[in-house]
């Protein structure tokens, strides 16, 4: 499903955010990536989905070799995997609705499938009631399920995460990591970069820990640390 | 496509304010690319009417019969180019001389017996690049002796012609040029205005056609209303000024509003308003996407 080898990334020739960095993802799995600021967990997600190309090294993501990957490709690449963000990236001019329906719209997605399929993700996030509100008006829990329904209402084969809740409280944190767990208990293989301690000691799942840029650590049913 | 142009229109009006900016400068740069055409309309329809008045004269034998003038004048008029034929008898001809030397009539007098002139014919043709070709296909027909015209004028003419079409062409080729930098300018800012909407745009697998095609229809948009508001504008003044010349300087030929320039002005306007809006767009674009 995603696999790494060999792979480092450099910024401006001289910066190394990843280096020597092996990795396997199987289907179905839950990962989380921790380790402390700049170890390197965004660029690793980044390189997921095609948001960086490794400088050295290949990153197969679903069967794609995304460094040698089209540009014209990876429109087609991403509709396959979720991303969510700790800042939600949802469209501020939009409704819930609107958010997540825009999923779909640029797929050319038939118009009675879309509302089907987006009213069903948000009957998954528990935000039916709120479909006609605008993002402003949502707390930041709710605005981050609006953007996992986003990330959901395609059926991803991979949902990616970078710091979810990095601007949430921890009750919220909660409500959204037990999302993510849904998700992956659905079948979608999901990858989690997280500093919230507390919640990968208590789901014990695999854990895979970076330091300046190098896998230190990678174990099945882990904790935050050693 | 409908989807492109309800997302064009929509960022227009979210933009309001820099949306008009833009139209007003796409119809300004517009106004001046219909000015330039109606000015080098009117330039080659004067010149037309000058040129009107030029015609080549060929001579024909001395003695030649009715007939064979009937003839000549029937091969002239197939010659292409040509827009009107005279014939000039010897006798037609001397009756001129007295008109233009009426001081001197006396030293003509006696020619009427011993009529010196040879029979001609004069030619009107379409227009000033013409006359060349004419007076060549005039030389061959039998019974022509000689053809004159006034090379010099003709060739000046000429030149002066070639030189309004360049102008004209400069003209309308530079405030076409800053029309596309306007309304790519416009795009640009309205791509950097809408970046993070366009980052979560990638970001959920939208292609660059998908992404693009509401800017590119912005482009066009700017660009047809531009050319609607130009259009209007000119047609407006221009049936003042041409009413106020006709009445001030009634000698001077002005080209009439009819229906004819007005579809002119405006399918100039509208297809250079699309294509400068179009391409404005595609050129920001382009930098956008690489």
């Amino acid at each position: 499903m995603i696999r790494l080898t060999n792979v480092e990334k450099t910024y401006n020739g001289h910066i190394t955010a990843l280096s020597g960095i092996n990795l396997q993802v199987e289907k179905g799995e839950f990962v989380f990536l921790v380790g402390p600021s700049g170890a390197g967990k965004s660029t690793l997600i980044k390189l997921l989905y095609r948001e960086e190309v490794p400088t050295k090294g290949q990153v197969y993501v679903l069967g794609e070799d995304l460094g040698r990957m089209r540009r014209s490709q990876i429109p087609f690449f991403r509709r396959r995997i979720g991303v969510v963000f700790q800042d939600f990236k949802l469209l501020e001019d939009r409704t819930v609705y609107e958010n997540v329906a825009f999923a779909l719209r640029v797929t050319n997605c038939p118009a009675r499938e879309i509302q089907k399929r987006v009213m069903n993700a948000l009957h998954i996030v528990n935000l039916r009631d709120r479909r006609d509100a605008y993002p402003q008006e949502l707390s930041g829990g709710e605005q981050q399920r609006v953007a996992i329904a986003r990330a959901l209402v395609r059926k991803p084969e991979i949902l990616l995460a970078d710091e979810p809740t990095g601007n949430l409280d921890p009750s919220t944190s909660m409500e959204i990591f037990q999302l993510l767990e849904r998700a992956n208990l659905y079948g979608t293989t999901v990858v989690v970069a997280t500093h919230a301690r507390a919640f990968v000691d208590a789901m014990k799942k695999r854990v895979v820990e970076l330091r300046e840029g190098r896998i230190v650590r990678d174990v099945r049913r882990g904790s935050y640390s050693e | 496509m409908f989807h492109a142009f309800a997302e064009a229109w929509k960022g227009l009006r979210r933009n309001g304010l820099s949306s008009f900016l833009s139209l007003l400068t796409t119809f300004i740069a517009l106004s001046l690319v219909g000015a330039t055409f109606l000015v080098e309309a009117n330039l080659k329809y004067m010149f037309k009417t000058v040129e009107q008045g030029m015609d080549v004269q060929a001579f024909l034998k001395k003695g030649i019969s009715p007939a064979e003038v009937d003839g000549i004048l029937a091969a002239v008029k197939k010659i292409p180019g040509v827009r009107d034929v005279t014939y000039v008898s010897p006798e037609d001809g001397l009756k001129e001389l007295r008109e233009m030397f009426q001081d001197m009539a006396s030293v003509l007098d006696g020619l009427e017996a011993n009529n010196p002139l040879p029979p001609k014919i004069e030619v009107k043709t379409t227009g000033v690049e013409q006359i060349v070709s004419v007076a060549s296909a005039l030389r061959e027909i039998a019974g022509v002796e000689d053809v004159i015209y006034q090379k010099e004028a003709q060739k000046k003419l000429e030149a002066i012609g070639r030189v309004l079409q360049m102008a004209g062409l400069a003209g309308v080729i530079s405030m076409g040029a800053v029309s596309v930098l306007v309304i790519g300018n416009s795009i640009r800012l309205t791509i950097f205005a809408r970046r993070h909407e366009v980052a979560i745009m990638k970001l959920v697998g939208a292609t660059d056609g998908f992404i693009t095609a509401p800017f590119f229809c912005e482009g066009l948009l700017l660009g047809f209303f531009g050319a609607l508001a130009a259009s209007g504008m000119l047609i407006g003044v221009y049936y003042w000024l041409s009413r106020w010349l006709a009445a001030t300087l009634p000698y001077l030929p002005v080209l009439p509003l009819d229906s004819d320039l007005t579809a002119d002005i405006l399918t100039i306007l509208v297809i250079t308003g699309l294509a400068v809006g179009g391409f404005g767009s595609a050129l920001s674009l382009r930098k956008y996407l690489t």
